[in-house]
Parts: C-alpha cells; sequence; structure tokens
C-alpha cells in the first residue's frame, strides 16, 4: 500500500512589480459586459440658503436651473458620460441620446 | 510693589480706540507747537510697550494717582526736540530750543492727560520706567509718535488707558446665534435620479439616437444632494414654467448615498 504524504505547502514570494511592460488582459469592455454600473442623472441644481433648506416641507417646489427642453446629462460614477432627453418608456424612464463620445 | 501693577491686557478693540484718541490730541499739538505742520507728516501707531525699553538711554515720566505716562525721546534732548518743532537748524539759541522742547513735551502730556479726565498736573521728569509700563500683559498700551523725521515714543499704564479709551465707550457686539448666522449662507442642492443599473455591454455600444431604459419607475423619487454630499430629501420631477423643478417628498433615511 502507497504511503501519502501530507505536508504544509510553501508558497513563492510575489514579485511586487513585473518587468514586462506589456498589459496581460487587454482593454476590452466587451470582457467586462456582463458588468453592472449604476446610472445616474442630473436633473437640475438650485442655489438656496440653509434657512429656506430648513423650512421645505413635503409639498413645497424649487425650480431648477435647467429649462424644460434642456438636455439631462447621465453620469456613471458622477462623471458625466452622454447628455439626452427624458422619455417614458411604459412604466419607466428612458433617456434618448442626443450626444456621447 | 507688586499690588501696583494691575494685570489687564488690553484688547484689540480699546487698543485701536486708545490709538485713535492719541492722534486726535497729538495732532492738535502738533498743529500747536511744530512749525513745519503738515497732517500728512503726524503718524501715531501702536507698538510693543517693550520695543522701547532701553536700560541705557532714561525716559521722561510723568505720573500721578491718575496713572502714569512715559515719553522716550529715543536719545534725542529736549533741545533738538525743541529746535525740530521750531524749524530751527543752527545750534544757536540751545536754551531757548530746549525750553521750547521742554514746554512742548509737557504741553503734550498735560494734553492727554486732560483728555484722560485728570485735571492734576504732574511733572514730567527723566526717570526709570514702571515695570508697568514695560509689558503690554500688564496692561501698558505704546505708541510711536512720528513728526516728520522725528520719533517720539509713549507709554501709558492700564489706569490712564482706562480713563482715555474706557471699555464703556467701546460699543460691543451683540452675538446672533450660530444658526441664526449661518441661515443666509448659500448652498447647491442638486436633483439626481438614479436611472438604474445596465451591463456595460449595453454602454458600449450607446448611440445617439438610442433610448436607454432605466429600470426606475416614473413614480420613483429623485434624490436631492447638498454640495454634491449625501441625499436630504426625496422628491419628484414637475415643472415650474419653462423651467424644471423638483417637488419635495420626504427626507432621504436608508437610501442616502452619494451622487
Amino acid at each position: 500500500m502507497n504511503e501519502t504524504v501530507i505536508e504544509p505547502i510553501e508558497l513563492e514570494e510575489a514579485a511586487y512589480a513585473s518587468d514586462v511592460s506589456e498589459p496581460l488582459i487587454k482593454r476590452n469592455l466587451a470582457l467586462l459586459g456582463h458588468v453592472s454600473v449604476r446610472l445616474d442623472v442630473l436633473v437640475g441644481s438650485a442655489q438656496i440658503n440653509i434657512e429656506k433648506l430648513f423650512s421645505l416641507s413635503k409639498g413645497d417646489s424649487i425650480a431648477l436651473d435647467a429649462d424644460l427642453d434642456a438636455p439631462m446629462v447621465l453620469q456613471l460614477d458622477g462623471k458625466p458620460i452622454a447628455r439626452g432627453h427624458l422619455m417614458a418608456v411604459g412604466d419607466s424612464f428612458g433617456l434618448k441620446i442626443t450626444e456621447i463620445l | 510693589m507688586t499690588s501696583e501693577i494691575r494685570f489687564g491686557w488690553l484688547g484689540e478693540a480699546r487698543r485701536a480706540a486708545l490709538r485713535t484718541s492719541i492722534a486726535a490730541e497729538v495732532m492738535d499739538w502738533s498743529r500747536a507747537w511744530w512749525m513745519h505742520h503738515a497732517p500728512g507728516e503726524v503718524d501715531v501707531r501702536s507698538i510693543e510697550p517693550d520695543s522701547l525699553y532701553s536700560k541705557a538711554v532714561m525716559p521722561l515720566v510723568s505720573a500721578n494717582d491718575a496713572g502714569v505716562l512715559v515719553l522716550h525721546l529715543n536719545g534725542k534732548s529736549t533741545d533738538a526736540i525743541g529746535r525740530h518743532l521750531a524749524g530751527a537748524a543752527s545750534d544757536e539759541d540751545a536754551g531757548l530750543a530746549q525750553r521750547i522742547g521742554q514746554d512742548a513735551l509737557e504741553d503734550l502730556v498735560l494734553r492727554l492727560r486732560r483728555k484722560a479726565g485728570a485735571m492734576k498736573i504732574a511733572a514730567l521728569c527723566p526717570d526709570v520706567t514702571p515695570l508697568a509700563l514695560e509689558d503690554a500683559r500688564l496692561g501698558a498700551y505704546a505708541v510711536a509718535l512720528s513728526l516728520g523725521r522725528m520719533e517720539l515714543g509713549l507709554v501709558i499704564d492700564r489706569r490712564l488707558a482706562d480713563c482715555l479709551a474706557p471699555s464703556s465707550a467701546i460699543k460691543s457686539v451683540s452675538l446672533v446665534p450660530r444658526q441664526a448666522a449661518i441661515g443666509h449662507a448659500a448652498l447647491t442642492v442638486t436633483a439626481v435620479m438614479n436611472f438604474g443599473s445596465i451591463n456595460l455591454s449595453q454602454l458600449s455600444d450607446l448611440c445617439v439616437g438610442e433610448v436607454l431604459v432605466g429600470d426606475r419607475r416614473l413614480e420613483d423619487t429623485l434624490h436631492i444632494h447638498v454640495d454634491g454630499h449625501i441625499a436630504v430629501a426625496n422628491g419628484h420631477l414637475r415643472r415650474q414654467g419653462t423651467k424644471r423643478a423638483v417637488m419635495f417628498d420626504g427626507v432621504s433615511s436608508q437610501d442616502m448615498q452619494k451622487p
């Protein structure tokens, strides 16, 4: 009967940086196609003072600095990536893209 | 001796009031005594009392119950001061120049004492500087007086300072609660719609004209952020005339998030 040797594994020390400058994984978003990202739409801003902020109650409105027909900004991780117009698509919001890089 | 020392640092408002009071008297005095009086060349500025202190040169001291005043002549004799005031360049009539200098300095002290409400006359004699006039921490207040190229140092003690610029005469600034003071500070509120999550593959293919559909329902609320930080409230998208508006619905609680 063969006897199995059981012993601890000795790990090799990892180098802090490789000498090879060529990236191993090419910058190809298709590889990450399944990854979800959260998007925000910047609707508009307004300047108010602290007193006004603390006096707002449910149902109060404040006008924003954006015109009704102005495109909204689509943000990814807080960075603007596209502009578009807000639409209703069934019961959900949609954004018709007017500008994107 | 320590019983004579009154501890009492003068605050900035008191020092400013003292400088104004002394400057007004010096201006009047120089008009009366200085032949080449020119308002632009008369200057009175606050200095530290210890910057005038010197063991080598004895100042002129005027002391009585109403307070102590010390004049530093910066190495000049009273006749040199008299000549400067009289606009005389030569050394002739040294006796007259000395009298003019002495009388002028005594008159300056008298004017300041009168302004402080003290009617008693106190002689102006060479003496050592009292300890209480060597340091601002002991309530001393000092100014440098410039009349053209002539510069004198003047130090008064706390008693005289209290009379020249009483603390009651300094208008006290009433404080307001911090909450009231910040009430008018401007803030930027930003309405942000959480559009939902999409796959990067959808994003990479996105083109102009396409409609990106989020997973937020039409009735879902917007987040109201203050100065780019956490969401403080929720609201609904509305219109006010030609502008977009947001109607507040409630405070943001569980779903507070950064924009």
